[in-house]
């Protein structure tokens, strides 16, 4: 009957979801789509560091590296020659990649698998460190692929960049792999392999005493999520159509552990709504880096200025949620029907004596 | 038959253990006494694959289990209660049990069925399925200890220090629960610094000191000793 009643709901939601994208994506303007966009890459990109730190207790930082792979993979990939030739005037591009162009969804798949391939050549030897030193080797291997990036000249075109990849990212692309890296993970993690690279982030030695074989566990989160953090490197490549070096910079990981830490570890549903929440914020906050002015203080123009305010709600995030927006709790219809019914509850108590004002149910897109 | 075969085990320069042999003959309980420090739970970190020996061998009927990782011991059927419990806080206790089955390859129904019978044995357990293990009280966490080794259908149990950190009602309740178990043929090897507790329980016993067995014998017997009994037993 519930579950019946629950996956009712959640494809009614889904196909609503996807009215919403179609209607979106007919009337928006560009500079909407593009936030709803960085959303749903922002929102793999949490989904996947949660799976490697909130489920399996593994601090990596190398998200950035793997997503240049992905990203200048679908870029080489998706590029037309003409523009590879544009490019490339410096020195010239090497000759298996001046010619090819492919259509974005294999191109795009090639970009996980190759970040994903990187993600198990430095899972292997890497994932034998523990906490700290595995952060610091895995944000080590991520500025190794960035700075090989800066010099393989003939291949990346180096510091100059890529311009002119082909705009193929919209809505549909972002959001449904959004939605296909949240259900895979979801899987996952309720799976008896979860349940081991749950044991994992929790006692090690106790996890291997039971038999679960941990360098096998670790390299397969820590791949999969690779191989998603690439893909999500795709869909933003072929959204900005100019990627260099420097988009990847540590400073990408970084937003991604602060956007993770704040919906809360081991919460796919505090990593979706955080991700949007950052996005959002980042792009109403543009307002305070121009120059403006308090009643007689005046106040010039801070590049950067966003960011304060940003660390400064991080901050408070941390102080008054320490688990995070969501802490370890996800979405689901059984609590939704909870909630709401406790809320009616509620105000049905309080309507006696004024009138109930109108219940606000927040919409959520997810399973 | 579990047998330990002149064992020895270096931690960097320091001599642990120094030529240790015992064994655990089926259907049996064996306890394993001594002081702390006398290397209780380094024979048990070596069987299980932990520590790994300079010298010996340990053979789980007739086969050696030397060089094989922790994982694949546990496969062999042989399930270790780690010191302190260490139970999964973060996961409820249905999920700390169904990771003891984690290295079976049964199918769910039989798996389904033991996490039953692990429920009769501790209906506290069962109560309290849903909840997250950190939520135990210290004696309920080490009955899921021991539900969650059991889960994996050892051949032999080895428990390490179960009575630790507990009120001493709620060790005598693990005692009687390993009692039970050993009753519908559970091998145990059990190390314990409660020696009094261990020995009316145990088969056989082993007297551990500075990492030699200095004395070994029936347990009953052995508590008779006046050695012992000035000893580990606290009689004058």
């Amino acid at each position: 009957m519930k579950i019946t009643r629950n996956r009712i709901l959640t494809l009614i939601t889904l196909v609503v979801f996807a009215g919403f994208l179609a209607y979106s994506q007919a009337t928006f303007n560009p500079y909407i789509l593009r936030i709803m966009n960085l959303c749903a890459i922002f929102t793999i990109f949490a989904v996947t560091f949660n799976l490697v730190y909130g489920y399996t207790g593994q601090f990596s930082l190398g998200h950035a590296g793997f997503a240049a792979v992905g990203a200048y993979t679908a870029a080489l990939l998706t590029m037309t020659p003409v523009q590879k030739e544009l490019n490339f005037f410096l020195e010239p591009i090497v000759p298996v990649l001046a010619n090819v162009q492919w259509p974005f969804l294999p191109a795009m798949l090639l970009g996980g698998v190759l970040a994903a391939v990187v993600g198990f050549l430095i899972g292997w030897p890497a994932l034998r460190l523990r906490g700290d030193y595995l952060a610091i080797a895995t944000l080590g291997f991520g500025e190794i692929i960035r700075v090989l990036f800066v010099n393989m000249q003939r291949v990346t075109n180096g510091s100059l960049g890529l311009k002119g990849i082909p705009e193929y990212t919209n809505v549909y692309w972002s959001w449904g792999l959004a939605l296909v890296t949240i259900f895979v993970t979801k899987r996952l993690v309720d799976s008896s392999y979860g349940r081991a690279l749950k044991a994992i982030r929790d006692d090690e030695v106790a996890a291997e005493a039971l038999g679960v074989k941990l360098s096998y566990h670790k390299i397969l989160a820590f791949t999969l999520s690779s191989f998603f953090v690439g893909i999500a490197g795709a869909l933003l490549a072929n959204l900005i159509s100019t990627i260099d070096p420097k988009v990847f910079l540590f400073f990408l990981t970084y937003q991604v552990v602060g956007i993770t830490v704040m919906g809360g570890m081991s919460s796919l549903t505090g990593s979706t709504v955080s991700a949007c929440l950052y996005t959002v914020f980042l792009e109403a906050l543009r307002p305070v880096e121009s120059p403006f002015s308090i009643g007689p203080l005046r106040v010039p123009g801070v590049p950067g200025m966003r960011m304060v305010i940003f660390s400064a709600l991080l901050l408070l995030v941390i102080l008054f949620y320490r688990r995070g927006l969501f802490g370890q709790a996800e979405f689901s219809w059984d609590w939704f029907f909870e909630k709401t019914s406790a809320l009616r509850a509620r105000l049905g108590r309080t309507g006696k004596t004024a009138p109930a004002p109108s219940i606000e149910s927040e919409e959520e897109e997810r399973p | 038959m579990l047998e330990v075969r002149d064992l020895h085990v270096y931690y960097g320069g320091i001599h642990a253990l120094h030529g240790i042999s015992l064994r655990v003959p089926d259907g049996q309980i064996v306890a394993l006494l001594g002081a702390n420090g006398a290397g209780k739970s380094t024979t048990l970190r070596t069987i299980a694959g932990i520590v790994k020996p300079s010298e010996g061998d340990v053979l789980l009927d007739g086969e050696s289990l030397i060089g094989l990782r922790s994982f694949e011991v546990v496969r062999r059927g042989i399930a270790m209660v780690p010191e302190g419990r260490r139970v999964f806080t973060n996961l409820t206790v249905l999920e700390n049990l169904r990771l003891g089955a984690y290295a079976r390859r049964d199918s769910n129904q039989v798996i389904q069925r033991d996490l039953q019978e692990i429920f009769n044995l501790f209906p506290r357990l069962e109560e309290r399925k849903k909840q997250s293990a950190g939520t135990l009280s210290g004696g309920e966490q080490q009955m899921l200890a021991l539900g969650r080794a059991l889960m994996s259908k050892p051949r032999i149990l080895m428990i390490d220090e179960p009575s630790l950190g507990l009120a001493p009602v709620l060790a005598q309740d693990v005692f009687e629960k390993l009692k039970e178990l050993n009753q519908a043929g559970q091998t145990i090897l059990l190390i314990e610094q409660n020696a009094r507790a261990a020995m009316s329980i145990a088969n056989y016993a082993y007297i551990l000191e500075t990492g030699n067995i200095v004395l070994e014998g029936p347990a009953a017997e052995l508590a008779q000793q006046d050695e012992v009994r000035k000893s580990y037993l606290g009689v004058h």
